[in-house]
């Protein structure tokens, strides 16, 4: 009795193993997991998972002002505002990933040996399986094995032959390695689990914005990795990226005109002070350096930026024109002259107030742009300061022998780049790859296998004709009948 | 000059595939093989008129400008013209492989509805509109592509998976009721959106169904909701009828249960390209393969759903109706992934604010 227990006691860990084994190994549990996941994913596409906003909105409707806060805080602590990074969400996609290991490594030694099993002569027991076959007699043994082994040829087989049991067997099959097509499949999942995990544990997405022939070296995270922890939330960068310039391009077309066509920035890579790699990204069209992707997101107006184009005649002598693009602070030479000129203010756009003052409109230029330009002279020494603008055209400086104008003005864009780092990212593309050819080989390749058995009678011989297939058995079928056909002729 | 030849060929397109629902329902009753005959002879003719629709907008948006041209698959309208396009492609080959016209009346109707959808609804625009540089991309063709081309095999199990419920039905049970209400739902969205066709001609911001169960006056929506109690009634009392009249085929359980698992091992490997399409072309657009964007989270629902589906079949007693059922619920994804996403939804494929 009480060694009978003690055995029992023994078996209990190895036996709960081999349950829990079991349960792994079920179908059932395949499609209760699958359609548990698809379910629970709905979820996450109704309540938001990005802005919690959305959600108070959502729920006000529904319960009202009084309530939503309560009925928001329920949703975070049961984890559904970002259920795809759950613990129980998580846990579902880990026993799938259980689910098809268990599976294949169960199933797959039995069809490995079918695999690498060489097809044998048709024996008794293996007829007893087969769905198609049949039995005639024909006159001549010799020509008609010549013959068969031209149809079988003719069927897409190569025939082997083997003697055996007295008779001669023909033998032939295709597509063994068709068997295989669903294990390739199920790898193919756990590879893309492999990718996305590397590149949640090491991988992390940020975004910068770079001014017009500014700079940056640093990434502003938005996405951590989970296995790294970079100080600050942001990631120095190795390099520098500088944008020389943002365009924004347009249709020209009367019914789309100012629709953006395309948002295109001029982007330069500098490693070590030297420019290694100049590219104009756009939308779809990344810049990629040592692994990390930038990509065209967004753009807009950096304020205090602004670039205005004053041109400078000469009034003396030769009717000379130079073109000066400036920001607010800059002070350049005046060529042909001694003179130095500084940008003390501008704007885009003006009109003449009430009292007679120039009066800022919109940031839009029309034409009507304005500059307060400080004039230095040979020592240093400020000269005149006067305020050049198309709305007060006689506003010229006294004593310089220039007529300036404004030509030009462009408010200086900044460029939203979005940027990347997935080191699982070839792992993820390896494992398509893998789902794509395992699904199109265990879907439409299938095993097939004939046979024909040639028995030397008393002038003639017995014939028997036998085959199967894996799967597809009314495609098989027809094949079968057309092969007998030819055999028969 | 406005580039809208393109839509003459649809609307002809259209109402050839309205001739040949009509066709097929009379075969449908009368066993008549001629009329069956014109059924056939009235889909090839709409897939002609519909290719031409398809080949001459592309062709129009080139006209309109090297910066404008572009496959035709880029709004609501476009994408369900080429949706209703590949489900005809589908059907075509599936009628010709089984030598069976039945299967039509089963089938038509999802393309019908889906052209008079985008065909009627006032604020689903039908002009060429340049590509927002988003969708400036190779990965446009081939990602669309191959999803509608998968939806579209769905479809067709669909339909075969109704005709394998109805075959099969003995008495008036739950699944007898389920297939009733299916047929019984498709009517009452086919006379909701007559009614908007002919009552909603004018354009300002009007909504799918407004001349029926969104109506702001109430005696139209009691009236509606009314109208579909009885049709879905008359479906649930009538069905032993259409038993009867598909009984008379050759449409044995096993084959339709075979053409409804076939079609959905054609489209599986179709959407699981067109799923892998989108994140190849995410991860050169936006730089994450993967976002759980609404779009993307339904599609995964899909494609989880059916691989549910093919794995079922290799449990006993998951084959003949449970596999039917579930391929109908399926196709009920499928059409919430293209079309509930983009027009209930917010996120990165919304097609903005219409219906």
């Amino acid at each position: 009795m009480e060694e009978k227990q003690a055995q029992q006691q023994e078996g209990l860990p190895a036996r709960f193993l081999s349950g829990v084994w079991k349960f792994f190994t079920s179908l059932k549990l395949t499609v209760f997991t699958l359609i548990s996941l698809a379910m629970v994913s709905i979820i996450g596409t109704v309540i938001d998972q990005t802005d919690p906003a959305k959600n108070m909105q959502m729920l006000m409707d529904l319960f009202g002002p009084q309530d939503a806060p309560a009925a928001l805080d329920w949703l975070v602590r049961l984890g559904l505002t970002d259920m795809y990074h759950s613990w129980w969400f998580v846990g579902l996609l880990t026993m799938l990933c259980a689910n098809i290991t268990v599976c294949s490594l169960e199933r797959f030694p039995g069809v490995w040996k079918k695999v690498t099993t060489v097809q044998g002569p048709l024996t008794g027991d293996t007829l007893k399986t087969l769905s198609q076959k049949k039995e005639f007699k024909v006159s001549g043994a010799a020509s008609f094995k010549a013959k068969a082994t031209e149809a079988m040829k003719a069927a897409g087989f190569t025939p082997r032959e083997v003697e055996s049991g007295g008779a001669v067997h023909l033998m032939a099959e295709n597509g063994k390695f068709s068997r295989l097509g669903v294990y390739i499949t199920h790898t193919s999942v756990i590879v893309i689990f492999i990718g996305a995990m590397i590149g949640s544990f090491w991988g992390y997405k940020g975004y910068v914005q770079i001014v017009e022939n500014g700079s940056v070296d640093q990434v502003s995270l938005v996405s951590k990795p989970l296995l790294k922890k970079y100080p600050g939330d942001v990631v120095p960068l190795s390099f520098r990226v500088r944008c020389d310039k943002f365009e924004l391009a347009t249709h020209q077309q009367a019914r789309f005109r100012g629709m953006p066509s395309d948002y295109l920035s001029t982007l330069t890579v500098l490693d070590g002070d030297k420019e290694v790699l100049t590219k104009m990204i756009q939308v779809n069209d990344p810049l990629q350096y040592k692994g990390i992707r930038f990509y065209q997101s967004s753009y807009g107006q950096a304020p205090g930026m602004a670039l205005m184009t004053v041109r400078a005649a000469s009034q003396k002598g030769g009717f000379s024109v130079h073109d000066y693009p400036m920001k607010k602070g800059d002070r350049v030479k005046l060529e042909g002259s001694d003179y130095e000129m500084e940008v003390m203010d501008m704007a885009a756009d003006v009109a003449l107030g009430p009292n007679n003052q120039l009066v800022a409109q919109s940031d839009q230029f029309k034409g009507r742009g304005a500059v307060i330009l400080q004039f230095f002279d040979k020592g240093g020494n400020p000269a005149d300061q006067v305020v050049i603008s198309s709305v007060i055209p006689d506003s010229q400086p006294q004593n310089i022998p220039f007529k300036f104008t404004i030509t030009g003005y462009r408010g200086p864009y900044y460029t939203g780049l979005q940027v990347s780092y997935d080191p699982g990212v070839w792992v993820v593309w390896l494992g398509c790859a893998l789902m794509v050819c395992g699904i199109l080989v265990a879907f439409f390749m299938f095993h097939k296998r004939v046979w024909v058995k040639i028995e030397e009678t008393g002038g003639g011989a017995l014939v028997t004709v036998a085959g199967g297939a894996n799967k597809n058995r009314h495609a098989f079928e027809r094949e079968f009948a057309k092969l007998l056909e030819r055999l028969q002729a | 000059m406005v580039y809208d030849t393109n839509i003459t060929y649809f609307k002809i397109a259209g109402f050839c595939y309205l001739f040949a629902m009509v066709f097929y329902l009379t075969y449908l009753v009368f066993r008549k093989d001629k009329i069956g005959l014109m059924g056939t002879i009235a889909v090839y003719l709409g897939f002609a008129f519909h290719t031409v629709h398809l080949g001459v907008r592309w062709w129009e948006s080139y006209q309109m400008g090297q910066d404008i041209g572009h496959i035709p698959v880029s709004n609501l309208f476009e994408s369900m013209s080429f949706g209703a396009w590949t489900i005809m492609l589908m059907y075509m080959v599936v009628e010709k492989k089984y030598n069976n016209r039945s299967f039509g009346v089963f089938v038509t109707p999802v393309a019908l509805l889906a052209m008079a959808y985008i065909g009627f609804a006032p604020n689903v625009g039908k002009e060429i509109e340049p590509l927002v540089p988003a969708l400036q991309s190779y990965w446009l063709h081939i990602h669309v592509i191959t999803s509608f081309l998968g939806y579209a095999a769905f479809a067709i199990s669909f339909g075969v998976s109704l005709m394998y419920l109805i075959v099969t039905t003995k008495e008036k049970d739950a699944i007898y009721t389920f297939w009733t209400m299916c047929i019984g739902m498709v009517i009452a969205l086919a006379v909701a959106l007559g009614l908007d066709g002919l009552f909603l001609s004018q354009a300002g911001g009007k909504h799918i169904l407004e001349a029926s169960f969104r109506s702001g006056k109430p005696i139209v929506q009691i009236l509606s909701f009314a109208g579909l109690a009885a049709i879905l009634g008359l479906s649930w009392a009538f069905g032993t009828g259409i038993k009867d009249r598909l009984a008379a085929f050759a449409n044995t359980s096993e084959m339709l249960d075979e053409v409804g698992y076939k079609t959905i091992a054609v489209g599986f490997p179709l959407l699981t390209l067109g799923i892998i399409t989108g994140a190849v072309w995410a991860n050169e657009a936006w730089g994450t393969y993967w976002g759980w964007d609404p779009k993307e989270t339904w599609s995964l629902i899909t494609w989880l759903f059916y691989a549910a589906y093919l794995h079922a079949r290799y449990t006993r007693g998951w084959r003949g109706s449970r596999a039917a059922i579930l391929s109908i619920v399926g196709f009920l994804a499928v059409v919430f992934t293209y079309l509930g996403v983009n027009l209930l939804l917010s996120g990165l494929h919304s097609y903005g604010a219409s219906g």
